[in-house]
């Protein structure tokens, strides 16, 4: 076997050497691995085999070495100089090799040049392919379900343009009152207290209805998936484990399912083990529970809701029977149904996000590809002696393009693995800034087309780059004048490359333009007014245990009774009730204004918040006229209301708005009493919406939900776990379902969070592309400087002097930054307005941001010119001279 | 060109051209006997691979540095010519005085 596979490999070696020394080889292997074999056995064979391998590669390369030597210096030789058409298969797979060594020394010769077109080929590989890969989970992949086509997201009919969720009531009422319709499973995000033997720690968990699992076809790793009873009020609690929690603190232990488990006040039963599917749902869910323990108020609407199209529905019938449904629930809230595939609804708003960075990660390729460009024609143009040579001795082109194909591979293939794997890191960077819900879809691993697109990429690129560049090289000379080349063919193709830098430099100004854009809007937001201080406030939202809180009163007393323990607290100065938090959800309603033609009123719904005394010192916002709701507002005594600024300017007419009277929906009147600073109950990002605040007792929304906004002394972060402790002895049943400093929640504000993802990628890309940039001046500056070496010497030694040509190198640099900073400007102007979705209301067309960036690039450009320029102001004529 | 510069222009060697020229030097060899005696000589370490020793073989005889015996046989056995003889003592004398160099400084 070892013999014969040896014969094959001889056929590598060029015909001449192989027809006289082939048969010797063969049976000098033959013989010593037959004396190797009887002495040592196999081991001494095997040893054999590969050192003869490694004797075959070098020398291999060293015969074909010398024979390319005899072709050159034109040694006699059998046959025309290039006999390429005559040569056998393994003499071709024999040169391709000893192009491969030739290539790889070349590399090792140029190690900066080397791994300065690496790192451009792997990093513009690398960011559009994790881009690439993410956008294909995200839009193209199937979803990892049953029949996932059938699949579809459902709400009910959205508010404001904003889709509500369900209570699980509501839910159950639909289900129940519209069998054969879309099957709909719902589920949502908590924090599970789940009890160790340290004591408990909150996990991520999903709420899940009995038929999620059903429903979407998720086949548990071990143990059974959950079923319609697991769900149904009063049922035995049981949950599933996800794969990384199991491991994680379960050690992966294999009989789990059937094991209790401790969760708050209540213990659960593990009936599963699954997989990562369902995080495509709740990327942070790490175990699901079953709804059987969840509150079934009708106020409590956290639920989203997953359905599946009955067999041979089409989406339009289904969307038509499910908006023609009316079901209502105890709190009087109607649902009427929307649908929309599933895929749809989990990429969501993040499509023309993604599509965005997909544009500036090609925008990214393309400068890199041109930074490619430029280095590998600098290098055709440096070998092009070498290569003129060649080809005057009657080397074909093709042979001579061989060679740099076989040298673009060797860059390709590697910078298309590195490439590969940075990609995977970037995509995993993207997931991890981004806010919800980009990772659902995104939590899944890279595939296979990720891969393929790496190598794809990679290997094209320089492939067709290093082509062009050998070809570019050796058509800008010709090939009798080798010699003379360094300066007439120099000349060409160093226009060649200052042009590929413009464009370079184009590319990059649109990038930094988009990057500079969108961190202005960032910053903008950031340092918005939301109405109230955020560094030294916090809330907690949690549920009150079903069936416990029942009678009148109850529930506004345990709330009154945390607010009073969380104001013993030495780390808190003050704490109020409210229905919700600023943030933290918004209700609204429909308000009419006595005097007043409804018809002359918003459309639009106000915000509505009930509060309890104390509420407006707690988030310090500022009392402008008036009187705060004060603990006497209670029922039986006339009903009052604050409303805020923006309520006065669109509700109101002129005048006092003090002892106006407004009622919400078809309620009672009630009397203005105070007028409060504007706040912003959505996020930066949201304008300061009419709002009316009204004191919790008059208008008796109590509930199990309750939320508790305190002010701390000192940062807000550090009082949590006092605040979480408080809550916990007071009522150890109560599951909290936030716990935060404003500060943060302002930070995962949706609004301000998405505006810090886009900033964040567009900006690191802006930054590679802009270091791109930097490398690219450099290699056209500095190599403008070494082939005009001569010019510049003569010049030195006619007296020019040496700040001069300092000056006439930096002036070079610096107009490459300007030609391109002017192709770039008018490309800006007409692709960012693309961008003006993200900018919050400010113009894309920024001449601010423009100058900004210009500057910064010419910049970039004179630094990178500086280096090239000091070495040129300091050639002594005399060795430029001799040199030449 | 005298003999000392046709000697000295074929200098340095390479380790396996060395080896071969040594390995021929009293009695004719043929490639797998060559390949034995060096590494009888010298060690396992120094074991020449077809591709090298053949490479070697086929450069010193088309410099003229060791010429084919006649056969009958399918085997050649090489042996040194007179210029081969000149070159390689040449060679000793540059490595030895190499050795010496570096012993004179302590080496």
């Amino acid at each position: 076997m070892g013999v014969a596979a040896y014969a094959l490999l001889l056929r590598l070696y060029p015909g001449s050497f192989r027809r006289e020394w082939a048969g010797a080889m063969l049976r000098l292997f033959a013989r010593r691995g037959v004396e190797r074999l009887r002495r040592g056995g196999m081991p001494a064979l095997a040893t054999w085999w590969v050192r003869s391998g490694a004797d075959l590669a070098r020398s291999l390369a060293a015969e074909w070495a010398e024979r390319w030597r005899e072709e050159r210096i034109g040694a006699p030789r059998p046959g025309s100089l290039d006999d390429d058409g005559g040569s056998t298969m393994g003499e071709r797979i024999g040169e391709l090799f000893a192009d491969v060594v030739r290539a790889v020394r070349g590399f090792r010769r140029t190690p900066l040049w080397t791994v300065t077109a690496l790192a451009t080929l792997v990093v513009g590989t690398g960011a559009v392919t994790g881009m690439f890969s993410l956008v294909h989970d995200m839009l193209v992949r199937p979803l990892p379900f049953r029949d996932p086509e059938a699949l579809v997201s459902v709400t009910s009919e959205p508010v404001r343009g904003e889709a509500r969720r369900f209570s699980l009531p509501l839910l159950e009422t639909w289900q129940a009152e519209d069998p054969g319709g879309v099957a709909a499973a719902g589920y949502s995000l908590t924090s599970a207290p789940l009890g160790f033997a340290d004591g408990p720690e909150y996990v991520s968990a999903g709420y899940a209805t009995g038929n999620l699992m059903e429903l979407l076809g998720v086949r548990p790793m071990l143990g059974r998936p959950f079923e319609e009873a697991d769900g149904r009020e009063g049922a035995p609690p049981v949950l599933a484990l996800a794969e990384e929690l199991w491991r994680s603190r379960f050690g992966a232990d294999p009989g789990i399912v059937g094991r209790t488990v401790v969760i708050g006040s209540r213990t659960f039963t593990v009936v599963a083990v699954i997989g990562p599917e369902l995080r495509i749902l709740l990327p942070e869910a790490r175990l699901w529970i079953s709804t059987a323990t969840f509150p079934r108020s009708p106020y409590i609407t956290v639920f989203s809701a997953v359905g599946r199209l009955p067999a041979g529905t089409s989406l339009e019938a289904a969307r038509a029977r499910l908006e023609a449904v009316r079901v209502s629930d105890t709190a009087g809230s109607t649902f009427s149904g929307r649908a929309e595939p599933l895929r749809d609804a989990l990429v969501g708003d993040t499509r023309p996000v993604l599509m965005t960075f997909l544009a500036v990660v090609a925008g990214l390729l393309l400068i890199a590809a041109v930074n490619l460009a430029n280095l590998l024609l600098g290098r055709a143009v440096a070998h092009s002696d070498d290569q003129g040579i060649r080809r005057a001795l009657g080397a074909t082109r093709l042979r001579l393009l061989r060679g740099a194909a076989v040298q673009a591979l060797l860059l390709g293939f590697p910078g298309g693995a590195a490439g590969l794997l940075l990609g995977v890191w970037f995509r995993r960077l993207v997931v991890a800034w981004s806010p919800d819900p980009i990772p659902g879809l995104g939590a899944r691993g890279p595939g296979w087309p990720a891969a393929a697109f790496a190598l794809a990429v990679a290997v094209v690129l320089s492939v067709v780059l290093s082509v062009w560049a050998t070809a570019a090289a050796a058509s800008a000379l010709p090939a009798v004048q080798a010699g003379a080349s360094r300066r007439s063919g120099g000349r060409r193709s160093s226009r060649a490359q200052r042009t590929l830098s413009v464009v370079q430099v184009a590319a990059t100004f649109v990038l930094l333009t988009a990057s500079t854009l969108l961190t202005l809007t960032f910053r903008r937001l950031s340092s918005v007014d939301p109405g109230f201080d955020t560094a030294e406030t916090g809330g907690v939202l949690y549920t009150l245990p079903t069936g416990v809180y029942t009678e009148a009163g109850t529930q506004a007393d345990f709330a009154r009774r945390l607010v009073e323990r969380l104001e013993a607290l030495p780390g808190v100065e003050r704490a109020a009730v409210a229905d919700r938090a600023p943030l933290k959800g918004l209700a609204r309603s429909r308000v009419a204004v006595e005097g007043v033609d409804s018809a002359a009123l918003p459309e639009e719904p106000a915000a509505v918040l009930d509060l309890g005394p104390g509420f407006l010192q707690v988030l310090g916002v500022p009392l402008v006229r008036g009187r705060p709701i004060r603990p006497s507002d209670v029922p039986g005594e006339p009903r009052v209301t604050l409303v805020n600024e923006a309520f006065v300017r669109a509700y109101l007419p002129p005048g006092d708005p003090l002892g106006r009277r407004i009622r919400l929906g078809g309620g009672d009147w009630r009397t203005v009493v105070g007028v409060v600073g504007d706040l912003r109950l959505l996020g930066p990002d949201h304008p300061a919406e009419p709002a009316v605040l009204e004191p919790i007792d008059q208008s008796g929304s109590w509930s199990t939900f309750q939320t508790v906004v305190f002010r701390t002394r000192g940062r807000a972060a550090d009082q949590l776990p006092a605040v979480r402790a408080a809550l916990r002895e007071l009522e150890p049943r109560a599951p909290v379902l936030d716990l935060g400093g404003y500060e943060r929640w302002l930070r995962a504000s949706p609004g301000f969070a998405e505006a810090r993802f886009r900033a964040l990628v567009v900006g690191v890309l802006g930054a590679v592309s802009l270091l791109l940039a930097l490398v690219g001046v450099y290699g056209v500056t500095a190599y403008s400087v070494r082939v005009r070496t001569r010019e510049l010497g003569i010049r030195i030694a006619l007296g020019a002097s040496r700040l001069r040509v300092l000056n006439r190198v930096l002036a070079e640099g610096l107009m490459l930054a300007a030609a391109g900073v002017a192709l770039g400007a008018p490309v800006a102007w007409l692709l960012l307005s693309a961008l003006e979705r993200f900018l919050e209301g400010a113009p894309a067309r920024d001449p601010g941001a423009f100058a900004a960036v210009a500057a910064g690039l010419a910049a970039v450009a004179l630094l990178a010119s500086v280096w090239p320029a000091v070495g040129a102001s300091r050639l002594e004529p005399v060795e430029v001279l001799r040199d030449e | 060109m005298d003999d000392r510069g046709a000697s000295e222009a074929h200098l340095p060697l390479s380790q396996a051209e060395f080896q071969i020229l040594l390995s021929v030097s009293r009695v004719p060899r043929h490639g797998y006997a060559i390949m034995q005696e060096v590494e009888e000589r010298c060690g396992p370490r120094t074991v020449l691979g077809p591709g090298t020793l053949y490479g070697a073989v086929k450069r010193l005889r088309r410099a003229g540095l060791i010429e084919e015996v006649e056969t009958d046989g399918r085997r050649r056995p090489y042996r040194i010519t007179a210029l081969g003889r000149r070159v390689a003592s040449a060679e000793a004398e540059r490595l030895g005085a190499l050795v010496r160099w570096a012993e004179a400084r302590g080496l």
